[in-house]
């Protein structure tokens, strides 16, 4: 029963055009960012590397695939959020809002099943968006730049990581932002078990992700001490693999920081699933 | 006989509101048993209540002779239901519908039983079609077919007629007859139409403000109840004259301008109508109802 309740939502997600439309704005606007430093990349880089030429000499092929898949993991893992509460976020509440949810329920299937069954599809449906991303960003890049050492400008420093280091911390930043994400869509799906339309856990998850990231910015005493548990502090942990040497325990707590927030929330989200009245 | 469900004392309270206030009944196998109430009397929600759709505050239910709470998976399968409007998955066809709710019906249900089932409720040759090209009658026989999936021994409708044109309303009744008569299910039907109830049901359980008024036989409960007939005629007082000087005398209800009411028997129309045609009174109309009937339509009006 559980292979045929997921095969049925997977089946659901794949048959609605609004779950390609995500895909299809990635896939363009990676693409136009591949092309757009195809053609003009050189003065972009040589902007960005300029305060640093005056101290080092760089020679190479600074502008190669594994720069290109971090620069759009960099910008696009921002608004990712959005794309996957939007399917998501539409598990549960989308059904009760077409009234599906009634006639689903009323299948000889326990509620439990039928909830992870959804998050599961939903967890599926993240995960290969995460992995599209990844394979258009490495693929494309390196079809189109090559390969090179990368070079990653941050707060501490530069940090030249050579070509040959950079696939297995690649994977793993993945399998980070794969977390991060999953801690999205968790907390969309268990916005979905209160709603009966669509709109309010898609419009909620995001209001919890902007209201814990403004939370986590502010530099009030009080907040010091919350930061740290906010899943959104973590949201960006993947690019602590691209560190040197790479900060384990910083990684581990993030890690468990997320697990622990999946693990709640999904939770909760099954309690309330388990308990509601089907009205609509 | 045992009974096939059997509500028990069910409540369902909304904060301070009560849906359903203490309602009992029994549903035997074979039975169509019509649940009958104005909008917004709690037929809806007590038959969610039989789906588990919500939880009552109180009472039990058992169906097959299991308790709904903790044999609700194994009473699901060999239960189906439309519940108010049927709503399938409009980016789908209508096949695809029905081997979605197939994979979950705990049955392996073969393509060839979904076509089958499509035939039935004449949407044979709509298989492949989007629902969202429906039109509200084809998706209620599509709700249908999908509530026949797992061969139920006992299906739930809510109101299945609500909302088709008369054509569709014929058609949806014609199939719930045939599944009376034809596959002799066990039937639970909600309207707020009495004669679609009698024109279906054996028994029914009439309910208003949450709790049940009455319950029976169909025919027991409409036979029993007197019959109000009245007479549209051009001379009220030269009728009602002639009515006191027969045995009649006291079967007279009321009267108005053109029109007196009596209370008598179904054979004793004829005895009247000959009674004023005799006395040259024009008889333009003679319209009988039932004491049911205006019990229930006093229901609806208040």
């Amino acid at each position: 029963m559980w292979r045929n309740s997921l095969y049925n939502e997977l089946i659901k997600i794949t048959a609605r055009p609004r779950s390609f439309l995500g895909v299809a704005a990635i896939t363009l606007i990676i693409v136009l960012i591949q092309v757009a430093m195809k053609m003009d990349g050189l003065s972009y880089i040589q902007f960005i590397t300029a305060p640093i030429e005056q101290n080092l000499i760089i020679e190479g092929n600074i502008l190669n695939g594994n720069l290109m898949t971090f620069i759009i993991l960099q910008m696009l893992l921002i608004h990712i959020p959005l794309l996957v509460a939007f399917i998501t976020g539409d598990l549960i509440s989308g059904e009760a809002a077409m009234g599906t949810l009634r006639i689903l329920l009323t299948k000889p299937v326990s509620r439990a099943n039928i909830y992870w069954s959804k998050y599961l599809a939903g967890a599926l449906y993240t995960i290969l968006l995460l992995l599209w991303i990844a394979i258009l960003a490495w693929g494309g890049g390196h079809l189109l730049f090559g390969t090179g050492d990368l070079i990653i400008l941050n707060s501490d420093g530069i940090v030249i990581l050579q070509a040959h280091d950079i696939f297995w911390r690649l994977s793993a930043a993945l399998l980070q932002a794969t977390l991060a994400l999953l801690t999205i869509s968790t907390l969309s799906i268990f916005f979905s078990c209160f709603a009966d339309n669509s709109i309010g856990p898609i419009v909620s998850t995001m209001g919890v992700v902007i209201l814990f990231t403004l939370v986590g910015s502010l530099d009030v005493p009080i907040f010091t001490y919350i930061r740290p548990l906010l899943f959104t502090t973590h949201m960006a942990a993947w690019r602590l693999w691209f560190n040197d040497p790479v900060p384990y325990a910083d990684i581990a707590f993030s890690s468990v920081i997320l697990v622990l927030h999946i693990i709640i929330l999904a939770g909760l989200g099954l309690w309330k699933f388990n308990r509601k009245d089907i009205l609509s | 006989m045992k009974p096939l469900l059997s509500a028990r004392n069910l409540v369902k309270d909304y904060g301070s509101f009560r849906a359903v206030h203490d309602v009992s009944f029994d549903v035997y196998p074979g039975d169509v048993l019509g649940f009958l109430g104005p909008n917004g009397a709690g037929k809806s929600t007590t038959l969610r209540m039989l789906l588990s759709l919500i939880r009552p505050t109180e009472g039990q239910i058992h169906i097959f002779e299991k308790d709904l709470l903790t044999h609700r998976t194994s009473i699901l399968s060999k239960i189906g239901c439309i519940i108010e409007k049927p709503d399938f998955y409009k980016y789908l066809s209508a096949r695809k519908n029905l081997q979605l709710f197939a994979r979950w019906s705990a049955q392996d249900i073969p393509n060839s039983k979904i076509d089958e089932l499509l035939e039935f409720v004449g949407l044979g040759d709509r298989g492949k079609d989007k629902v969202a090209g429906f039109s509200h009658g084809m998706r209620q026989r599509l709700g249908i077919a999908q509530a026949l999936l797992n061969d139920p021994e006992l299906i739930l409708l809510d109101e299945p007629t609500t909302g088709l044109d008369p054509q569709g309303i014929i058609e949806v009744r014609e199939l719930i007859l045939r599944l009376k008569n034809e596959r002799n299910k066990t039937i639970v039907l909600s309207s707020h139409l009495l004669s679609e109830i009698e024109l279906i049901a054996n028994r029914m359980v009439i309910i208003n403000k949450g709790k049940a008024l009455v319950q029976g036989e169909v025919a027991v409960l409409l036979n029993a109840s007197e019959l109000f007939v009245s007479f549209h005629v051009d001379d009220v007082q030269k009728a009602m004259d002639c009515i006191h000087q027969s045995k009649y005398a006291t079967s007279i209800s009321m009267h108005q301008p053109n029109e007196f009411q009596m209370q008598i028997n179904r054979e004793d129309i004829p005895a009247i109508i000959k009674l004023c045609t005799d006395n040259q009174i024009a008889i333009y109309s003679v319209e009988g109802r039932r004491k049911l009937e205006d019990y229930f339509l006093k229901l609806t009006s208040t």
